[in-house]
């Protein structure tokens, strides 16, 4: 599903993001992300929701190489992927119903069929009574299932989620790691970065560690 | 194909619901924009109208024949009838020295200096009125060489000469009227294509999201194109309306001088076509103003590194 060839993303300025990534991610597969801060998790989203490109190497998402993909056919690519933010990344002005239902209005689905969709993915994040509210009326382990509920409403292909469960409780955070292993269940590919080691621990799946941008432990080797 | 209209049916509607919600700011670009495009509508209209009225006057070429001073009413007449017999001629008029100085005590308004003349200044005048088929302008040079012929001649003059003036002057009015109509659409551009510059930079963030989800650039502009075409197309029937309202508020005193004139002439309005050319100028300009101002946005977002 997803397949990283000796990726290498440098700034200008010289930094070194990441060095060298090697590792692949089956479909259906879970996989924590983990490391110090700065180590490198948040330039491996952005290269994978093509929001910059590699300096070096490839990165093979869906059998596609994302290097080769035009800038006007980013928007598809994107439409595989589920993103999950640390800050959200929610619109302020439009109700949560309509934050979840961006994906779908984007890639023009049928009013019907959005809210069928939209009530479906709020409602595995029990958000569902809370729907013509606006984010910012929200808690936020809240706002952060919203963001949840709008990465799984167009059946992506691959979820990237970054801190998914750093606003909420230990209860909820379980919710959320059993609705990720329920995902993964139908054939969805999960890469979660998280500095949570308890969360890592409990939900006993593979691990990849970064160290000042290179993978120094896989557990799946 | 249906869900392609979808997509469009949410645009307009979501630009419009993000105009109403800026009342103030959407109705002053409105205003602004009517105001530009009403300028040279008006100028146009104006054009149209002095371009109509002259027609009128273009139907009766003449040639007037001024005859030297010293010649007296029987060889005016004599020459008249001469000329009356021309077969390149339908009819001739003549004015008396008399009924001349009449004439100018009337419509000139010296009356009283011209009653305290001595002696009649005036010559014998002469209407020439060629037949119709006799319209080319090297055809009138030849009748009007022939005329000066005549030892009793003393000048010759076409009045043709002023409706020509008057055309040329029209013409210029209309390519006038068209530069105005396209520097005022320049304008159109621009203020359309500012006010969807701040809104782009308002909204950076939300775009950034929604592409993020998947969306393509078509659809992160297409709802801008349609704030741009809705401003257009409120500027243009504001601009129509003033446009009217000019008319309106012409039309009496025009009718006034069409009557002093005993002329058949009567203001025109736009025709329906012209209407129509304006309201989609409105809508053409606010397009591409919105579509400049979306595009390099879009660009500025897209670029990477």
């Amino acid at each position: 599903m997803l397949e990283f060839k000796h990726v290498t993303k440098r700034y200008p300025g010289g930094a070194e993001a990441l060095s060298r990534i090697n590792f692949s991610l089956e479909k259906g597969e879970m996989a924590f992300i983990t490391g110090p801060s700065g180590a490198g998790k948040s330039t491996l989203f952005r290269l994978i929701a093509i929001m910059e490109r590699p300096t070096q190497g490839q990165i093979i998402l869906d059998e596609e190489n994302l290097s080769d993909v035009p800038v006007r056919k980013i928007a598809y690519v994107r439409r595989k992927l589920g993103l999950i933010f640390q800050d959200y990344k929610l619109l302020e002005q439009r109700t949560v119903f309509e934050n979840v239902a961006l994906p779908l209005i984007v890639s023009g689905y049928e009013t019907d069929e959005i809210r069928n969709r939209v009530h479906a993915s709020l409602d595995l994040v029990s958000l569902l009574d809370k729907e013509h509210r606006y984010p910012l009326s929200l808690s936020g382990g809240e706002q952060q299932r919203v963001g949840i509920a709008r990465a799984l409403v167009h059946k992506p292909k691959l979820i990237i989620a970054d801190e998914p469960t750093g606003n909420l409780d230990e209860k909820l955070a379980l919710e959320i790691m059993s609705l990720f292993v329920r995902l993964q269940q139908v054939g969805i590919s999960i890469l979660i970065a998280t500095h949570d080691q308890h969360l890592i621990e409990k939900v006993d799946s593979r691990c990849l560690v970064l160290e000042n941008g290179s993978l120094v432990k896989d557990t799946a080797n | 194909m249906k869900h392609y209209l979808i997509l469009h049916l949410r645009a307009a509607l979501n630009s419009l619901g993000q105009l109403s919600q800026k009342r103030v700011a959407t109705l002053a670009n409105i205003i602004v924009i009517a105001i530009a495009l009403a300028l040279p509508a008006a100028f146009y209209l104006a054009i149209q109208n002095i371009s109509n009225a002259s027609r009128g006057l273009g139907e009766s070429t003449q040639v007037t024949v001024f005859l030297q001073t010293g010649a007296d009413q029987s060889e005016a007449e004599k020459l008249a009838k001469k000329i009356r017999l021309r077969n390149d001629i339908t009819d001739v008029d003549l004015t008396s020295k008399e009924q001349g100085l009449e004439e100018l005590k009337d419509y000139s308004g010296f009356g009283e200096t011209i009653a305290a003349l001595e002696e009649n200044p005036l010559p014998i005048v002469l209407q020439v009125q060629p037949i119709e088929q006799l319209n080319s302008a090297s055809q009138l040079d030849q009748l009007m060489a022939e005329l000066r012929q005549f030892p009793e001649v003393d000048i010759v003059q076409l009045d043709l000469m002023l409706v020509e003036r008057l055309r040329a002057m029209v013409n210029i009015g209309h390519r006038v009227a068209w530069i105005l109509g396209v520097l005022f659409c320049l304008a159109v551009i621009f203020i359309v294509g500012n006010t969807i510059r701040l809104e782009l930079q308002t909204r950076h963030d939300e775009l950034e999201i929604t592409k993020l989800m998947g969306a393509t650039n078509r659809f992160v502009r297409r709802p801008f194109l349609y704030t741009g075409a809705w401003l257009g197309l409120f500027g243009s029937i504001i601009a129509c309306i003033i446009v009217a309202g000019i008319y309106t508020a012409i039309q009496t005193p025009a009718d006034q001088l069409s009557g002093l004139y005993e002329s058949a002439f009567q203001l025109q309005f736009l025709t329906a076509g012209e209407l129509f050319t304006l309201l989609l100028t409105g809508i053409l300009t606010g397009i591409l103003g919105a579509w400049m101002s979306a595009s390099r946005h879009l660009q500025r977002i897209d670029a990477f590194d």
